[in-house]
């Protein structure tokens, strides 16, 4: 089967609902046609939570066709309201259900008018915009509605925590590997003495929202969700953001440094005294993380030089293109982001240490850089790891889109010091070993010995003949896949459709030639 | 044979799509009108009153499509012309498109679709979205109403690049342009010029016509009581019999939105220049000889 069409971010409502459930009491309403309200399968599906999800659609049918959708969403808003009690109910339209052009804002005013709860419509342009950017924008809608609520009800309180804090902003429910990333960084935190003022949006309640500006700054650990947010607190309260990804161990200092001085902007004047972190990087680095050692030793000398692709969202592959490169000494031939929206700053983070930059949400694009490149590993999201399975080439993934086995029962968390551990692991273990390499050269690779009809173009118009094909089957398994290509590759170069063994040879002769 | 009429918003086209029906009808062919319009008026001359529309049927019954029966929906109108309306939201809600489809699928499955001679689709003013051209779907020709004025056909123009897309998957040709209200016809014919395509009849400004639509009337029902009208409805019988020798009909290639304003706005502004263009080329070809 072939796969044609592969998103690498969904559409925007799922962008809207991830955050609205991420929430504590917020319910999400989806006026959306029947199918589209997939959300909550998918979300209890991998998120293996007690409580249902918080999202109903209200389906657009036959009657709302034909007739509009007169008084049935301002129904459903109420009775939600009265049903669950929600701090928040949040509206989204659909990409579907967006095309009729309802006018959703007006409903909400008159929801808002008999309900106890909030009521809001997600501000989203749903044929602009993907997932991540809605999200991105909904959170910020979300956390400046309630700010400007608060600030209208002078309950705003403007001064900062006693003790050094920090937010949080932008965990959320289906993340990669949030969960396990949140607590980490909460450990980071508290190590370095520093207060969680909130964490937004996983697990927050919206009626607390007001007091987000009490922190001494706010943390982004990932730039797609959590940027608007944090710009717009920078710039209705002057609060400052630390947006650099604390993932690897030449980041995590980073980003601990720059901590450092913006704890240090207020403690002297506060609390008396002045921060210093050094000696705790400095401990948490040579002794703590494994991960520094372990890429200097033996076990990884093997990996020097060995060429590897990364793909992925802008944070996560920006960050293990980094890694890579100047923490385990791996060649990265491509590195790639589907966040086309995020291209600038993508391609200023990875320029010195790639060889090439792939820009693009078309998975054959992916697949066909892989394909040219033929690395020893990959590292990319579900769909390269995919790609790699076709084409034999071991993957590791690093970034959304999610899969159930993204949602590991064990602790993976991919930034803070054990984060550098965790993938320390990940990459050794994604490459073929070295000792691995030398048993498959000797007993001629531990796979099957079928042919291997695996191949990105699924419609080859070569024919292999019976003694060419029983003469792949004399190579190695380890290399058959890279002759059988070549040979394949110098066929269609002589328009050759049947490949007889003498077509093999000259293949051979004119590549060694 | 399935028609699909269309034009400007205000044109005439129900008042001629009715007066088109009768006529076919006094040809002896059955004929189904079907006025796929929110609007739900296309045919009030032919009944004289404002029939329940396909959607106000299937809301009362809660879409149970075995609860409709054909009397329901389709009602007799003046001339042995059968009527339907397709009704739609009110502006601004739902989906009008969608209605047009859920009518013809409603027709199919009460089998009228296929007992007619002729069905005839009196469609709202523009090809405005998918649902609107979905007339265009089970239509074998179109036919678009216009008047000597730069809007209509502005508005003709954007209805046969319509045509053509939907011809490229499906057997339809364009019958041709109606004028309609109109004496003289010199920008029509400067459009078709640039856009070939058959002009199959044009109308004068008759006061008569437009008295009719107010009194609810088609004009052959008027002629029962003024004989003096006869020869209005000649011009119904001549489109009539255009349409029922099966025309080769053609696929229009409309003119391209920037040209066709200057085309026919030149017309009147460089009057004095367009002859001389066509002077010119004599003269060039002079020459080479």
């Amino acid at each position: 089967m072939k796969l044609a069409y592969w998103m690498y971010a969904g559409p925007a409502h799922i962008g809207t609902l991830r955050v609205a459930s991420s929430f504590k009491n917020v319910h999400a309403i989806m006026h959306a046609p029947l199918g589209d309200d997939y959300f909550n399968v998918m979300r209890s599906m991998l998120e293996r939570e007690r409580d249902f999800t918080p999202v109903t659609a209200s389906i657009v049918d036959r009657h709302v066709l034909a007739r509009g959708s007169q008084e049935k969403v301002v129904d459903n808003i109420t009775k939600k309201d009265k049903q669950e009690h929600p701090d928040l109910i949040v509206l989204t339209p659909t990409c579907t259900s967006s095309i009729l052009q309802e006018d959703l804002q007006n409903f909400v005013n008159r929801a808002s008018m008999s309900s106890d709860s909030d009521v809001i419509l997600a501000d989203v342009n749903h044929y602009r915009v993907n997932e991540l950017q809605a999200a991105d924008r909904t959170l910020e809608q979300v956390v400046r509605y309630y700010l400007e609520k608060a600030h209208r009800q002078e309950k705003l309180n403007l001064s900062l925590t006693d003790k050094p804090s920090a937010n949080i902003i932008g965990i959320f429910t289906l993340g990669f590997h949030n969960q396990h990333d949140c607590r980490e960084l909460k450990r980071l935190l508290q190590d370095l003495g520093i207060m969680i003022n909130q964490i937004i949006p996983e697990g927050g309640f919206v009626e607390n929202l007001h007091e987000l500006p009490k922190a001494w700054f706010n943390l982004v650990p990932y730039r797609e969700v959590g940027l608007m947010t944090a710009l717009y607190l920078e710039k209705e309260f002057g609060m400052p953001y630390i947006s650099t990804t604390p993932m690897g161990i030449v980041d995590i200092a980073n980003c601990i440094r720059q901590i450092q001085k913006q704890v240090n902007i207020w403690s002297p004047i506060l609390l008396g005294k002045k921060f210093d972190f050094e000696p705790y990087i400095d401990e948490q680095t040579r002794f703590i993380s494994q991960a520094a050692w372990f890429s200097r030793s033996i076990d990884c000398q093997n990996l020097t030089g060995k060429k590897a692709v990364v793909f992925g969202d802008a944070t996560h592959a920006a960050s293990i293109t980094k890694i890579l490169a100047c923490e385990m000494g791996i060649r990265v031939s491509c590195t790639g982001t589907y966040c086309k929206h995020d291209e600038e700053w993508f391609r200023e983070q990875v320029q010195n240490f790639c060889d090439e930059i792939l820009i693009t949400d078309d998975h054959t694009e992916v697949g066909d850089m892989i394909a040219r490149i033929e690395p020893s590993a990959i590292f990319g999201t579900q769909m390269e790891r995919h790609i790699g399975k076709r084409l034999d080439i071991p993957c590791g993934v690093i970034s959304s889109p999610v899969h159930i086995q993204n949602f590991p029962l064990g602790y993976r968390p991919f930034l803070g010091y054990e984060g550098t551990n965790q993938i320390a692991d990940l990459v050794y273990n994604s490459f073929t070993l070295g000792m691995e390499d030398h048993l498959l050269e000797i007993f001629g690779g531990h796979d099957t010995k079928e042919v291997i009809t695996k191949s990105l173009s699924t419609d080859t118009d070569l024919t292999w003949n019976s003694e060419s094909q029983l003469e792949l089957n004399k190579i190695p398994g380890f290399v058959r896949g890279k002759i059988k290509r070549n040979t394949e590759k110098f066929a269609r170069q002589n328009n050759i459709t049947k490949i007889t063994v003498e077509v093999m040879y000259a293949a051979k002769e004119d590549l060694s030639a | 044979m399935k028609i699909a009429v269309y034009g400007k918003g205000g044109i005439g086209k129900s008042t001629t799509s009715c007066n088109i029906s009768i006529a076919l009808a006094r040809r002896g062919k059955k004929v189904l009108q079907i006025g796929c319009d929110p609007k739900h008026d296309s045919t009030f001359t032919l009944t004289g009153f404002l029939i329940p529309t396909i959607i106000d049927t299937l809301q009362s019954k809660d879409y149970h499509y075995e609860d409709v029966w054909p009397e329901d929906v389709i009602y007799k109108g003046y001339g042995r012309c059968d009527c339907v309306e397709a009704g739609g939201p009110p502006a601004g809600a739902g989906c009008g498109g969608y209605v047009v489809g859920e009518t013809v699928k409603l027709l199919k499955e009460l089998n009228a679709f296929y007992e007619y001679d002729i069905i005839l689709f009196d469609v709202l003013g523009d090809v405005v979205c998918g649902g609107f051209a979905a007339p265009l779907n089970y239509a074998d020709y179109c036919i678009i109403i216009t008047d000597n004025g730069f809007d209509a056909l502005f508005a003709a123009n954007r209805i046969a690049a319509s045509v053509r897309e939907k011809a490229r998957t499906h057997p339809l040709r364009l019958a041709g342009l109606v004028g309609n209200r109109t004496s003289k016809r010199d920008l029509i014919d400067k459009y078709v010029e640039a856009c070939p395509m058959p002009v199959l009849e044009v109308l004068p400004l008759i006061e008569d016509i437009r008295v009719s639509r107010v009194k609810g009337k088609t004009l052959f029902e008027m002629v029962e009581l003024q004989p003096s009208l006869k020869y209005v409805c000649d011009f119904y019988l001549n489109i009539a019999d255009q349409i029922l020798s099966k025309p080769e009909g053609i696929i229009p290639k409309e003119v391209p939105d920037r040209e066709l304003f200057s085309l026919l706005s030149d017309f009147y502004l460089n009057p004095v220049n367009t002859v001389n263009e066509k002077n010119k080329p004599n003269l060039i070809d002079f020459m080479i000889i």
